[in-house]
């Protein structure tokens, strides 16, 4: 029943929508900008009801024993906040959901997730007086640098967030850093330790973490005070500029306090097969093997010195036991190691902030997630509750003012000290060592914040643990 | 010292010369370049995973079930999907091939988490020393898995009426349609056995690699191009030569010094330099020919 | 909804409207609508740089277009292009900080070698690699992305200092003032859109050229264009030095936008930027002018919405299960749509679901 020419005008059809389509588009894209414009996102959002953070108190109260504990600890406000919010404060961040730094990055969301439901839960962030809720916006980069630097736009263009938390990974910070700085919009940071990032005279990047070169520093230093002694040691390092630049000032630090580096070891980064690293390792006959990499490597060298009987004092990571993956995976094989750790649950400092002690943050954040904090989370919550301070301090939301606060702020955390130098890098608190020990972390280094840790010193040989 | 470089490098080569022999063998008869291998390396190790862990099934007997289950899935992708597009060009089915490799991949992701973990048997770390190097009898063991594998390939192949009727689809297809050979059930059939046989390289891996992700397989795609390039398209052998040859290579370049540099970091750029110029110098590779054998 | 995404969706619907092979009137307004449209966007949307950044990896599709479309060589290292032409602009382009030393002459230098390099590295590569055919051209030019991302992961300094690579740590773009930001953005904009609508325009020259013609020729029967008298060698190194030129030019682009480069599979090396631009053909239409222009937006609205979803209530699964959509999307476009979206538009018979259907039967077995 088809008439000959119907096909052309169905084309023809096809088309006037289209065009109709574009005139609707241009007079919707008219209306949303200014829409846009006629509501800045701060100042208008109406109060948010108090039935649901009623809510969400309640049930906290009956999770965490911690609740209590915190406002005993902070003193400052009330347990539940039940008054009304006066506004809200956004804060953004592109996260890495998917790929190789899933686990990582999960953690950092949820230390970010933690500190937001917390702080909202006492009333949110005060500001000249005024309750501001905190709202929180994630993204998922995919571990690319180039959707990192595009969501931070979306961020502060569409979302119009206040300020920026960091995202995984050294070169996705480095591009989000660019963002922020161009904007003006402050960015705290807890997953970029690289100096690369901080050596660019960026005046809108803090980072709460302790310095790359400082990473391993614990490790050999806690390794200096044991008995036996260790003076030889084997370095095996990834070729990633973070790696590198951690392997770099360890071999520096260790020379410096008369070792001797008897092997330092380059490989492409995201090998999953060191058995020829570890067999010149073993060659080399270290008192000490460090690894600078990642998980997957850190359990690789493992595997190997397990197969090829690499015995040594200690066996040293940057990054690998600090995770609740390396007990479930590496069960007994996974005892004995030592760790660099920006942070651990063992670690007593007092902190005036939402969380105050490690321990309230630990019980916290297990309750909710079910599962142990590694640094990443607690490094995630210390960005937010140096952005708390900030605000505070600052009376405004003046991204401006946020960071003049930012960058004069000294504040003590449960996470530890929160001072930025003069390029934005928390050089003032210290890197906590922690090992592995009969499938549980314990701190053991530096004595005063290790909670009576000690490190099992020397690590037996592999057929005899 | 370099002998256990050399034992290192053949317990690897083994290894990835059952990773590329599936690939090789949907390359050579199909035409297709199959970038959803690494994905179903992926699954047969967390079907190993899962095995070890809830059913506490040993990694070596839980392969056979894993090489029937996996080729049933393999028969099922050719048919429902690889089939309705077989005839369009090499792009086309190399896009398709890489839309399923993101599938699955992301799936595992939501499905197994993103979390490490490790098939760990108890005797996995038993070794014996030979001369200064110390082999494991676990590897030593999927290597051996990896020889049976291949050379059961070759005798289905050489001896079965099946396997003639594959090698001559390869070979002319349209001779192979005249002779009455049913052609997708046989395009069917070679991809259910290169996906069993990724299965068995995934519960392989399992058992080499420290602890694995659903992230940590994608780079076997690349090393099975390389694999497949060095020994030759096309051959049987082919593949596990070039896996041997790459096994050897990568460990040779990682674990020995030239005087007092080591290559380590320059591990990659060595072998896919070298991988380029055997395709300059001898695109059929060490063992290629026309055809499949 | 986000106005970038309706401006993404009105620039595709104009699209379709502007390649109706037999109605010129309807082409016309199409097509001025479309540069209407484009040229009004950066002042519509409250976030340019998505559609920059949808430009920048159109350019890079244009130019796989040149050499995998036109002249049938399916390249799968177009990264390498992508990451030497970032660097070039780096290089060439950037004041030396005593961070790191480069050479600073200035920013359009810069682009230029940005073209230029890329270009010259293809024909040196291109050289021996073009022998190649199918499959095995496929694997050389994936084996020299991965190589050529090692060697800048190697190399630091050449001289005494005189350039240098920033080995893994790469080198940094620095930050434009907040004051310049906006004036930036918006010239960032139209500058890769008028890349972007020149490397369309060159290969709408090209597909009327005897250069084109000379690539057509060699996609559809090598031996028998060398016999007509075409120098198949040329021809093939001049398509795989444009193409590579047009990637390099993207590349730098989005070094300059992501502000820093390192030689990692997370940053300007990202391996994955190979299959997109090939997958920004196949979704137009490869071999066809129009195609990866249509295709570059489909594919950045269809990234743009599932991002966007992402923060609406009740869509944060989208978080992760993201990428199992967007597999799913592929494997179903390549499924029912081999020959890109194009082909829906411009059937004889108008448009029909039997296209879909017809499609299989060609295919499959």
């Amino acid at each position: 029943m088809r008439l000959p020419h119907s096909p052309s005008r169905l084309q023809e059809r096809l088309g006037w929508s289209v065009a109709l389509m574009l005139v609707v588009t241009l007079l919707l894209a008219a209306c949303g900008d200014a829409t846009n414009t006629a509501a800045p996102a701060t100042t208008a959002a109406g109060a948010v009801t108090t039935a649901a953070t009623g809510t969400t108190a309640a049930a906290s109260a009956t999770t965490a024993p911690g609740a209590a504990t915190t406002a005993a600890a902070t003193g400052t406000t009330a347990a539940a906040f039940s008054g009304t919010f006066d506004g809200t404060i956004k804060f953004g961040a592109p996260l890495s959901l998917q790929g190789s730094l899933l686990a990582e990055s999960k953690q950092t969301q949820q230390g970010y997730d933690l500190w937001r439901d917390a702080v909202n839960e006492k009333g949110g962030i005060v500001v000249g007086g005024k309750h501001y809720k905190i709202e929180t916006k994630y993204y998922d980069d995919e571990s690319k640098q180039d959707k990192s630097a595009q969501q931070a736009q979306k961020l502060i263009n569409e979302d119009k967030v206040n300020f920026l938390l960091g995202p995984y990974g050294t070169s996705n910070t480095a591009s989000v850093s660019k963002i922020a700085e161009e904007s003006e919009i402050p960015m705290v940071e807890g997953n970029g330790a690289a100096e690369s990032i901080f050596n660019q005279g960026r005046k809108y990047t803090f980072g709460v973490l302790s310095p790359a070169p400082k990473y391993l520093q614990g490790v050999i230093e806690l390794a200096l005070a044991q008995n036996p002694k260790p003076t030889k040691l084997a370095l095996l390092f990834a070729n990633d500029s973070f790696s590198k630049e951690v392997a770099a000032a360890t071999k520096k630090f260790a020379e410096s306090k008369g070792m001797q580096v008897v092997l330092y070891e380059e490989y492409p980064d995201k090998e999953t097969n060191l058995t020829a690293q570890v067999t010149k390792a073993k060659q080399a006959a270290p008192d000490m093997v460090i690894n600078s990499g990642h998980l997957a490597e850190a359990t690789a060298i493992v595997r190997a010195a397990k197969e090829l009987g690499l015995n040594a004092q200690a066996f040293g990571f940057s990054v690998g036991p600090g995770l609740p993956d390396w007990g479930s995976s590496l069960k007994n094989d996974g005892n004995f190691a030592l760790s660099g750790s920006q942070w651990t649950q063992a670690v007593t400092y007092k902190g005036d902030d939402v969380f105050g002690t490690s321990k309230n943050f630990y019980d916290q954040f297990k309750a909710k997630y079910n599962v142990e904090p590694a640094y990443q989370a607690a490094s995630g919550a210390a960005c937010g509750i140096a952005f708390q301070k900030a605000i505070e301090k600052a009376g405004s939301l003046d991204p401006k003012k946020v960071r003049d606060a930012l960058a004069s702020l000294d504040s003590m955390a449960f996470y530890g000290q929160l001072k930025f130098d003069e390029r934005g890098v928390n050089i003032f608190k210290p890197m906590v060592v922690e090992q592995w020990q009969d499938g549980k972390r314990v701190t053991v280094w530096p004595t005063e914040v290790a909670a009576g840790g000690k490190a099992q010193w020397p690590t037996p040989e592999w057929g005899k643990r | 010292m370099s002998l256990q470089v050399l034992v290192n490098g053949l317990l690897l080569g083994g290894l990835l010369g059952l990773v590329g022999l599936g690939f090789s063998l949907v390359w050579g008869i199909l035409n297709i370049v199959n970038l959803a291998h690494a994905a179903f390396i992926m699954l047969g190790a967390y079907f190993t995973y899962y095995a070890f862990e809830n059913l506490h099934l040993d990694p070596f007997l839980s392969l056979p079930i894993a090489l029937v289950l996996f080729f049933g899935l393999g028969y099922a992708v050719q048919k429902f999907l690889i089939n309705r597009i077989i005839r369009a060009s090499l792009l086309v089915t190399f896009l398709l091939t890489f839309g399923l490799e993101i599938l699955i991949v992301s799936l595992g992701r939501v499905v197994f988490s993103g979390n490490a973990v490790r098939v760990n048997p108890d005797y996995g770390s038993a070794s014996f020393d030979l001369g200064d190097a110390r082999i494991n009898y676990m590897k030593l063991a999927g290597v051996g898995v990896a020889l049976l594998l291949t050379y059961l390939l070759y005798l289905f192949m050489a001896k079965t009426k099946t396997g003639n009727a594959i090698r001559a689809v390869s070979m002319d297809l349209n001779a192979a349609r005249l002779m009455g050979i049913d052609i997708p059930h046989i395009y069917c059939l070679t991809y259910a056995i290169s996906t069993a046989l990724a299965a068995s390289a995934g519960m392989l891996l399992s058992l080499y690699l420290g602890t694995f992700t659903p992230d940590s397989f994608g780079i076997f795609n690349i090393r099975a191009f390389a694999v497949v390039v060095l020994g030759g398209l096309g051959s049987i052998p082919g593949a596990m030569i070039g896996g041997l040859v790459f096994g050897l290579l990568d460990q040779f370049a990682q674990g020995v010094n030239i005087g007092n540099i080591s290559l380590g970091g320059w591990k990659e750029a060595l072998i896919f330099i070298a991988l380029v110029v055997v395709l300059i110098v001898r695109p059929t590779g060490l063992l290629g020919k026309e055809g499949y054998r | 909804m986000s106005i970038n995404l309706l401006v993404m969706l009105g620039a595709i619907g104009l699209s379709i409207l502007a390649t109706q092979r037999d109605k010129p009137q309807l082409r016309m307004v199409g097509f001025g609508l479309l540069v209407l449209l484009l040229v009004a966007a950066p002042f519509l949307s409250n976030n340019k740089a998505v559609l920059t950044d949808m430009y920048i990896l159109g350019i890079a599709g244009v130019g796989w277009n040149v050499i995998g479309g036109f002249t049938g060589y399916a390249a799968f290292g177009q990264v390498a292009f992508w990451g030497l032409g970032a660097y070039a602009l780096a290089v060439f382009g950037l004041e030396a900080t005593p961070a790191q030393a480069t050479l600073g002459w200035s920013i359009p230098v810069g682009f230029l070698m940005a073209a230029l390099i890329p270009a010259l590295v293809a024909a040196l590569i291109g050289l021996p690699v073009l022998r190649l055919k199918g499959h095995y051209f496929a694997i050389a030019t994936l084996g020299v992305g991965i190589a050529i991302r090692e060697i800048f992961r190697n190399v630091d300094c050449i001289g005494d200092r005189l350039v240098c690579l920033g080995g893994a740590t790469g080198l940094a773009f620095p930050v434009v003032k907040k004051a310049d930001r906006d004036l930036n953005s918006m010239l960032q904009y139209f500058l890769t859109l008028l890349v972007f609508a020149a490397s369309v325009g060159i290969t709408f020259y090209l597909s009327r050229s005897k250069f084109g013609y000379g690539l057509f020729a060699i996609r559809e029967n090598e031996d028998a264009a060398a016999v007509m008298g075409i120098n198949t060698t040329w021809f093939k190194i001049g398509a795989f030095s444009l193409a590579a030129a047009m990637t390099g030019l993207a590349g730098a682009w989005r070094g300059l936008v992501n502000g820093q480069i390192e030689p990692g599979e997370s940053s300007i090396f990202d391996p994955n930027i190979s299959l997109y631009v090939i997958i920004i053909c196949l979704l137009g239409g490869v071999g066809t002018v129009w195609g990866p222009f249509i295709g570059a937006i489909i594919y950045a609205a269809l990234q743009e919405f599932l991002t966007s979803m992402q923060n609406v209530a009740g869509f944060g699964w989208l978080l992760e299960w993201k990428n199992v959509i967007f597999g799913a999307i592929v494997v179903l476009l390549v499924l029912f749509l081999p020959k890109g979206i194009l082909q829906l538009v411009r059937n004889k018979g108008g448009f029909s679901w039997r296209i879909f259907t017809r499609n299989m039967r060609e295919n499959s077995i």
